[in-house]
């Protein structure tokens, strides 16, 4: 856990400043999981390879982001704003505020 | 804090802003620092707020481009339109010049039409190869999509950088065919035959009656491309994919002598890759776990772990795309030339035809893999290459191959050399410098050293088919003959085009190689 806790810090930090605007709506009848299937899982599903470089950077069993322990909703839009790692950032008008907070909540509550 | 565009004061920038907010909606014109931050050049190398934006605008289509476009010549406010933005090792979504405001495109995403029996595809430039794919398979298309490394780039933003892919349509700006461009002063121009009223010719046919333009407005800044033609490849009744281990670094000559004739005569009939030793090593570990020594990883260190491999010094990889029939009789041809030239090198090949599942080695499934190199020297880790434009002799080759790599030993940096055969006549090598962001001293050494090699290259008349934003000056620099009649002439049509200079100033070092950096 150790280096994703120091690469935790300054983006917490930046999440705390994002002005996520709840003036759009999730996609019509899309929900988390379902976009987090549709927007992310081509890299971060198992065998996906933001799954094996993120093995190599936490715990045993919390590289694939749907399994992992604990992810708060602002650690995920901060690393997809700003980017982390071998992962670029991914700006609004690709994904809206909406459908990222959809997706952060998913990976957030999903246990 | 603030960044403003170059001479605008920020009553006159925020005078720019609220119109372009009334112009195209509010939610559409991002100013915040967070905003302006998703902008910004994660694999920078270099301080990534040297290109930082003042703004970004993200139109729905033609007729808010142009309502911009008034208001930035009015304003003189200077506009950087990506597409999908992943440019990566390239700039990303950044503007060269810091201060440009970003028209990010990526809402003008529809696959406007697909012609099955042509074998076209009109395309936006907010539409990646990922939603490309989805598209051809949502409409049961019989034709194939040639995509990048990586697949998340924009289609129109890859053919427009010169980029390449796997398959006999690789060289993706040679599939272009026909775009509509709107100019800096508002005006829409379709190019080839899509000037002509009612055409069904737009995409057969490259050549007008008058000059193609097509070229013109690819690494350019000279208008906005809004709508492309492109060229898409039928389903292939088989495909073979071959992968050649060549055992020694002496080879190399005779390696390029090989490959020549048989991508010459279309034996070898899609782009091929050639990977050096040190390129092959990384795979799957990050650098501290095999070298732990300043500098770069020693050729004997390299070649130990080449051996655990089971490696050769060269790894050749292409696929052949024919009838099942066919593919046997270029695979003897193959083999027999190989026999021929490099008795020692080891050839292996897997097989596919229609109807079979489709395999990772066919490169045909859309992927973000590539990145997962990017952290191999270090976290954070950066990266960008140098990409010279070589002819495949094998003497201009290998003059080439040792000059980088010596460059790249004694600046302490790994030779992570690769080389694509774009084309019968032409190597595009790509030597990847991997840096960790943070590291000022890493990152200088290697601007160092991407500038003594523009150095070296422009001395013995060789230039690149791309970089990253930082040496775009650089680059066009090297174009000397003459005494740089190609940079200024790019110069007199930039400014006979836009005369307030307000699309992308900077690119390709249109308009400003003669400042530098």
């Amino acid at each position: 856990m150790r280096a994703f806790a120091i690469a935790a810090l300054p983006v917490l930090a930046f999440a705390a400043a994002l002005p996520l605007a709840q003036r759009a709506q999730a996609q019509a009848g899309k929900s988390g999981q379902e976009l987090f299937a549709e927007r992310c899982a081509a890299c971060h599903v198992e065998g996906g390879f933001g799954t094996r470089v993120l093995s190599r950077r936490v715990p045993e069993g919390q590289a694939e982001l749907e399994k992992r322990e604990t992810l708060p909703a602002a650690l995920t839009i901060a690393v997809v704003r700003r980017g982390i790692g071998s992962m670029p950032q991914i700006r609004e008008a690709e994904l809206s505020d909406a459908d990222l907070q959809a997706i952060a909540n998913y990976l957030e509550k999903r246990l | 804090m603030a960044v403003l565009p170059p001479g605008l004061t920020q009553q006159a920038f925020d005078q720019a802003i609220a119109e372009f907010r009334a112009a195209i909606g509010e939610e559409w014109v991002f100013t915040s620092d967070a905003d302006r931050a998703s902008y910004l050049d994660p694999f920078d190398m270099g301080d990534q707020d040297d290109h930082a934006s003042a703004a970004a605008l993200a139109p729905s289509g033609v007729e808010d481009c142009r309502k911009i476009l008034e208001i930035a010549n009015r304003h003189k406010v200077p506009l950087w339109p990506i597409s999908m933005g992943k440019n990566l090792a390239y700039g990303t979504a950044a503007p060269e010049m810091r201060g440009s405001v970003i028209l990010d495109l990526k809402r003008m995403n529809r696959v406007i039409e697909v012609n099955e029996e042509l074998g076209t595809a009109i395309v936006e430039p907010g539409v990646s190869f990922f939603d490309f794919k989805a598209e051809l398979e949502r409409r049961g298309s019989g034709l194939w999509m040639s995509g990048p490394a990586h697949s998340w780039g924009s289609v129109i933003g890859n053919a427009l950088e010169h980029g390449v892919g796997y398959t006999p349509y690789g060289q993706h700006v040679e599939t272009i065919c026909g775009m509509e461009v709107l100019l800096a002063d508002g005006s829409l121009v379709r190019t080839g035959l899509g000037a002509l009223e009612g055409t069904k010719e737009w995409q057969a046919f490259r050549w007008p009656f008058g000059p193609g333009l097509d070229g013109m407005f690819t690494q350019s800044n000279f208008g906005i491309v809004t709508k492309m033609g492109l060229w898409l490849m039928p389903e292939p009744e088989g495909m073979a994919g071959v992968s050649i281990r060549v055992p020694a670094r002496e080879d190399f000559h005779a390696l390029i002598e090989t490959l020549r004739p048989l991508r010459m005569t279309d034996v070898i009939n899609a782009p091929y890759t050639i990977a050096n030793g040190w390129r092959q090593i990384t795979g799957g570990r990050v650098r501290s776990e095999v070298w732990d020594q300043p500098g770069a990883i020693s050729r004997e260190r390299m070649e130990e772990l080449l051996a655990e491999r089971g490696q050769g010094w060269w790894s050749v990889i292409f696929n052949l795309f024919d009838s099942p029939a066919a593919l046997d009789l270029r695979l003897d041809k193959i083999r027999r030339a190989f026999a021929e030239k490099l008795p020692g090198a080891t050839i292996d090949v897997q097989r596919w035809e229609q109807g079979q599942p489709q395999e990772s080695w066919m490169r045909q499934e859309v992927s973000l893999a590539p990145l997962g190199v990017v952290d191999w020297g270090g976290n954070p880790g950066g990266h960008s290459d140098f990409g010279p434009i070589v002819a495949p002799l094998g003497d201009r080759a290998e003059e080439v191959y040792s000059i980088i790599e010596q460059r790249f030993l004694e600046y302490g940096k790994d030779p992570w050399i690769g080389m694509f055969g774009i084309s019968s006549r032409a190597l595009i090598f790509v030597a990847d410098m991997f840096f960790t962001r943070t590291d000022a001293e890493e990152t200088e050494r290697c601007r160092r050293l991407f500038r003594q090699l523009c150095d070296d290259m422009a001395d013995i008349g060789v230039g690149l088919y791309r970089t990253h934003l930082r040496f775009m000056d650089d680059a066009a620099a090297m174009h000397r003959w003459g005494d740089h009649a190609l940079p200024r002439l790019n110069n007199r049509i930039k400014a006979a085009l836009d005369p307030n200079g307000i699309l992308a100033p900077g690119k390709q070092g249109i308009g400003s190689w003669e400042d530098g950096e």
